[in-house]
């Protein structure tokens, strides 16, 4: 039953010659009770780091961290009413799978009949009733992992951190694990933070997700940490505030087409860059009007772009197919266009589509995004 | 395979020699144990002198023949020699028999220590001797009770104690167990001290971490030397000279090597481990105590090893702190004991070098694995 604030929270270390760097720059967030907020980005964006001063594992350059509404930036890790699982399991190797659970529960003086409860509790909801007697390295991974798991759940924390827990498992056990740490997060119904670099892990796992970039800062030349966007699964894929969140959620990415806008009649036209370009009608928008005339980047979803069916004119242009990747239920097309390669996420039926082929495709112009070319934001 | 085995083989022969010569002296009668060409195995020898079936001590073979007789007159009166045929007129000179070459003449051996014998003498064909492998247990006890300074006579109670007041309990017992209690204590001390020193070092972030580290590592190059002098005067001021304290107390305050073994093995220890800990409730101290050094067994147990030894074999330690008998080590009493007997009674000597020398072996016998892995370990994943 715990709320988490973070409020302007930076990371700073003293760099080589006296030059800081900055991991984590004004970091805000307000996390609600039973919440489950990801943490996603590339690598160096500063989400572990935001994740550990979480914990208490680093410290608070500047700003303020409240766990149920307490302060805790001197508050030990101990004491902070937290569990943590590691990328690398961080089992205690000479501890049975028993005592890596109680371990924690031990040094709080609980007793005894009570922690093999919760041991045998926590066992049975990770299956893990047979090992526990086991060391760790008898273990496979996934095991591993929840064990792990199993020494958070014990400790009954009022917030739990995840630092990139599965990405040490192996492709079926990662797609396993994320349903049932979904499940479980219903069953505990507790706050959750999970870091992760993989946005499919972010999708289809968090409430809320906060998308963090590691960003250039032209007066120190360093790359500082900084959250781009903060907002749930959907509205960050149908709504990204910028180029890097929309570039960063959905596989295949979104492609990104520069070009420009015209004015034709009641309506707007883009037309790409690029001989010869691809020319797109778009629906009258009043954000896209100071555009006219000028450059801009054109955002469509590979879902968006298909192949034309028969006889269709509108919003269709003509590409080389270049790539042709079946994934079975559907299959994606790499087309090269005047000046860009842009990926096609087609059904099924494309699969006929061979290498070298000249095909027509339609775009749904209405879910496109354009971008100022300059900011990256999102104009629409 | 076959000539790297053959090659393994003949090098544990060739290394291990010493040592094996060393038990089959401890072995040996005393006048086998110098002889050339070398008699490896202990043996003892039996033939007919007087008419009575003794052990004997092999004399000089008989070069050519001559005559076995018993001198009758003179200093020399009673003892039996070869002279050559043509003295046998000598009126000095009881004649007994004529001996072809090469009989040899045999003398009976005593049941004393100290004492040849009954001296009784003969002369005897090579195939009159008996000879079978015997193996001197009894020269252990006598080599451990003379350690403590007794001499032979004193232990036969042929002649009274030079030792008087307390270092008369100064013996075989008292040495091992001051060097069990050096070794012990400084045992404890290098795997503690070097443990929290090493871990300080690997572990904890501190200001001038990495200089003072680079000042302990610098102290290896001191060599131990130059050390010698400045250190008698600490312990001298201290007033631990004569006492055991010099021996074992430093172990208590780590040393580069140690130090710098043990940082190395912990800093190969996932960090999250202590993050986890750290999570769980641990303090720096309960992480230290109840996770790192549990998964550092096997190079706590170099550094324990590693200190037992040198501790078991100090020499120049005890040579230069030790003033008093009573608190002498072994190392220190088997060297007093050699130069006190002059170096004559090797198989005393030797034996009391092999007890000394036993627990060692049979330390390293049960110890090798650890040793071994503690010294390849490079830390795997946990």
């Amino acid at each position: 039953m715990a709320t988490v604030s973070l409020k302007n929270v930076y990371k700073i270390y003293p760099g080589e010659k006296g030059r800081e760097v900055t991991a984590v720059c004004d970091f805000n967030l307000e996390i609600a009770d039973r919440e489950f907020v990801v943490f996603v980005g590339p690598s160096g964006c500063g989400k572990s780091t935001t994740l550990r001063m979480v914990a208490g594992l680093e410290e608070i350059s500047r700003g303020d961290i409240l766990i149920a509404g307490h302060r805790v930036n001197d508050v030990p890790p101990k004491d902070r009413d937290i569990a943590m699982v590691f990328q690398n399991y961080a089992l205690y190797p000479h501890m049975s799978v028993f005592d890596n659970m109680a371990f924690g529960l031990k040094l709080r003086k609980i007793d005894k009949r009570e922690i093999r409860q919760r041991v045998q509790a926590a066992a049975e909801i990770l299956s893990l009733e047979q090992l526990l007697d086991r060391k760790p390295r008898a273990l496979s991974g996934g095991q591993r992992q929840r064990v792990a798991l199993g020494r958070a759940i014990v400790r009954q924390p009022k917030v739990f951190l995840f630092d990139e827990p599965l990405s040490n498992l192996d492709a079926k056990m990662r797609v396993q694990m994320r349903t049932e740490l979904v499940k479980l997060h219903q069953r505990l119904r507790a706050t959750m933070i999970y870091v992760t670099h993989d946005q499919i892990e972010a999708m289809t796992m968090g409430t809320r997700i906060v998308v963090m970039d590691a960003v250039l800062n032209p007066k120190t030349g360093q790359k500082e940490g900084i959250v781009q966007q903060i907002d749930t699964p959907l509205n960050l894929y149908h709504r990204p505030r910028n180029m890097f969140v929309a570039g960063f959620l959905g596989s295949p990415p979104m492609n990104f087409l520069r070009g420009t806008l015209h004015a034709v009649g009641e309506g707007i036209v883009f037309r790409e860059t690029g001989n010869p370009g691809i020319e797109l009608h778009l629906d009258p928008l009043p954000a896209a009007v100071p555009f006219i005339g000028r450059e801009i980047v054109l955002g469509v979803r590979p879902e968006d772009c298909l192949l034309a069916p028969e006889g269709q004119g509108a919003n269709t242009f003509e590409a080389t197919v270049e790539v042709v990747e079946h994934m079975g239920a559907e299959t994606y097309l790499h087309l090269v266009t005047g000046s860009h390669t842009v990926i096609s996420r087609s059904p099924a039926a494309a699969e006929h589509a061979r290498a070298g082929q000249r095909q027509r495709f339609l775009v749904h112009s209405d879910r496109a995004h354009l971008f100022d070319p300059a900011t990256e934001k999102r104009i629409h | 395979m076959l000539p790297v085995y053959a090659a393994l083989i003949a090098g544990a022969v060739l290394f291990s020699f010493p040592l094996l010569w060393l038990v089959l002296t401890a072995l040996k009668p005393i006048e086998q144990t110098m002889v050339f060409p070398p008699q490896f195995v202990p043996k003892a020898y039996y033939a007919e002198v007087e008419g009575r079936k003794v052990e004997v001590v092999l004399g000089p073979k008989v070069e050519e023949p001559s005559s076995w007789g018993e001198v009758i007159a003179g200093p020399q009166a009673g003892s039996r020699v070869l002279v050559s045929p043509d003295a046998k007129a000598d009126p000095n000179f009881r004649w007994i028999k004529d001996v072809p070459a090469g009989w040899r003449v045999v003398t009976e051996r005593g049941e004393k220590l100290s004492a040849p014998g009954s001296g009784a003498a003969d002369v005897v064909p090579p195939e009159a001797i008996e000879s079978r492998v015997k193996l001197r247990w009894g020269n252990f006890p006598t080599a451990l009770a003379m350690m403590g300074g007794r001499s032979l006579e004193e232990l036969e109670g042929t002649a009274p104690s030079v030792n008087s007041g307390e270092d008369a309990r100064a013996g075989f017992p008292l040495f091992l167990a001051n060097t069990v209690i050096v070794c012990v204590l400084g045992v404890l001390g290098a795997v503690f001290a070097n443990a929290i020193i090493a871990y300080g070092f690997a572990r904890l972030r501190w200001p001038g971490r990495d200089a003072l580290f680079a000042v302990t590592i610098a102290t290896m190059m001191i060599p131990a030397a130059v050390l010698m002098v400045p250190l008698y005067g600490v312990f001298k001021s201290l007033g631990w000279i004569g006492t055991l304290l010099p021996l074992w107390a430093p172990a208590w305050f780590g040393s580069a090597f140690n130090i710098f073994l043990l940082r190395q093995f912990f800093r190969t220890l996932p960090e999250d481990i202590s993050e986890a800990a750290r999570i769980d409730g641990c303090s720096e101290w309960r992480i230290f105590w109840n996770i790192i050094l549990p998964l550092s067994t096997p190079a706590l147990a170099v550094v324990a090893l590693f200190h037992f030894l040198f501790a078991w074999n100090d020499f120049m330690g005890p040579l230069m702190y030790l003033t008093n008998k009573r608190s002498f080590t072994l190392a220190l009493a088997l060297q007093e004991y050699q130069s006190q007997h002059t170096g004559v009674q090797w198989q005393y000597l030797m034996a009391a070098s092999a007890v000394t020398i036993l627990p060692i072996i049979v330390l390293f016998f049960f110890a090798q694995k650890t040793f071994i892995r503690g010294i390849a370990t490079t830390g795997g994943k946990g």
